[in-house]
């Protein structure tokens, strides 16, 4: 019996050969691309933080920035794709959740070409980091779709939870989640995080 | 040592997993059906086309919609007897990038202007086909693929529709604006 065990025992921690994937973009699709955006806490702080301050701003802006924030990520995707080195990209991400956050915590109310001038050049950084790793993956216009799509999703998160504005405690539920993206911006611009 | 005993542990043993294919093999009909779901660009442009659509009203949408699925017939007819010149990536993206401008731009076209505009993109979309060749398997990819692209174009027509009216008048734009993103970014890929 106890033989039997030991060879039962063996047989169950045998190591097969694992065919599992790399992680990195290449044979990459959709899901690669839509998880590109979800797996970086940075991309996710920044993404929430501009539908929370577009939802916080009202109208026009809570559309306003999610239409104007993809197709300005897309100028630096297309920077990316096409090799063009920008400097700073890790900075630039983790500088706008700091930003963006700040200005939700602070209920800062600048005009809307203001908030959409700020919002598009930190896309700029977000399409850069996206847009590198396409070329890579098997089927590129998939990889672009779902990171774009992933991160309207965010966008509408961001809005949704902003919609809380409409009443006070509200007002002070999002301000105060401005506050902490910001400091996870600033956890990420440190190293901290 | 009973030799039974070792049939669950042999039964348990991990082993590497060898998937099935997406969608094996459907035939020439339901693969022609799916195509604009497993070929991101021409899906691309059926969104773009069906945004600019939405943006439309009813009444321009109607007649559009009609050239748009005739076009695309047709392209799949005509491609079944010649070998029409298959759209390279870009020109689809391309394409798709200019239908999502106009789509978050909006502008008023008339109902022959977007009729003849809707039967070209329509066409576009059918010749991204691959070419068949036997009657009957012709015959069924043409079907296929002409239920497919005016299906696949009626349903996202439809929810933005329902989204612009329920959600918010600016629903399409944002899908419009994710479009476009996604257009502009494949239209510089390396050819």
């Amino acid at each position: 019996m106890t033989r039997l065990s030991i060879l039962t025992l063996s047989i169950l921690l045998i190591a097969t050969a694992a065919a599992a994937h790399t992680g990195d973009a290449t044979g990459a699709g959709f899901v690669t691309g839509f998880m590109h955006p979800l797996l970086g806490w940075d991309h996710v702080a920044a993404m929430v933080a501009v539908g929370l301050w577009g939802a916080f701003l009202g109208a026009p802006a809570i559309w306003v920035l999610p239409i104007a924030f993809p197709l300005v990520m897309a100028l630096g995707g297309a920077l990316g794709v096409a090799g063009v080195p920008l400097p700073g990209i890790e900075t630039g991400i983790a500088l706008s959740a700091l930003v963006i956050g700040l200005a939700v915590a602070l209920a800062f109310r600048p005009p809307l070409w203001v908030a959409a001038l700020i919002v598009a050049v930190f896309a700029i950084f977000h399409g850069h980091a996206h847009g590198t790793e396409m070329p890579g993956a098997a089927n590129p216009l998939a990889y672009a779709a779902g990171f774009v799509i992933a991160t309207g999703l965010l966008h509408l998160t961001g809005i949704a939870f902003g919609l809380l504005t409409v009443r006070p405690a509200g007002r002070i539920a999002v301000r105060t989640a401005g506050g902490v993206i910001a400091l996870g911006g600033l956890g990420f611009l440190t190293g901290a995080l | 040592m009973r030799p039974q005993r070792l049939v669950l542990p042999l039964v348990a043993l991990p082993g590497p997993a060898a998937a099935h294919d997406a969608f094996g093999d459907l035939g020439p009909f339901y693969q022609a059906f799916l195509h604009p779901l497993v070929d991101p660009a021409q899906g691309l442009l059926l969104a773009g086309s069906a945004l600019l659509l939405a943006r439309q009203p009813l009444a321009i949408v109607r007649p559009a919609y009609a050239a748009l699925a005739a076009g695309g017939l047709a392209a799949l007819a005509i491609g079944t007897f010649v070998t029409l010149p298959a759209p390279g990536l870009r020109t689809m993206t391309v394409a798709a990038l200019l239908l999502a401008l106009a789509a978050l731009l909006n502008p008023r076209a008339g109902a022959v202007t977007a009729s003849v505009l809707a039967a070209v993109l329509g066409g576009l979309a059918a010749i991204s086909f691959d070419p068949v060749s036997g009657t009957r398997t012709a015959l069924l990819t043409v079907l296929g693929g002409a239920v497919g692209i005016a299906i696949v174009t009626l349903f996202i027509w439809g929810v933005a529709d329902w989204a612009d009216r329920r959600v918010s008048p600016f629903a399409t734009s944002v899908a419009a604006a994710w479009v476009g993103a996604i257009a502009l970014m494949a239209a510089v890929l390396p050819a």
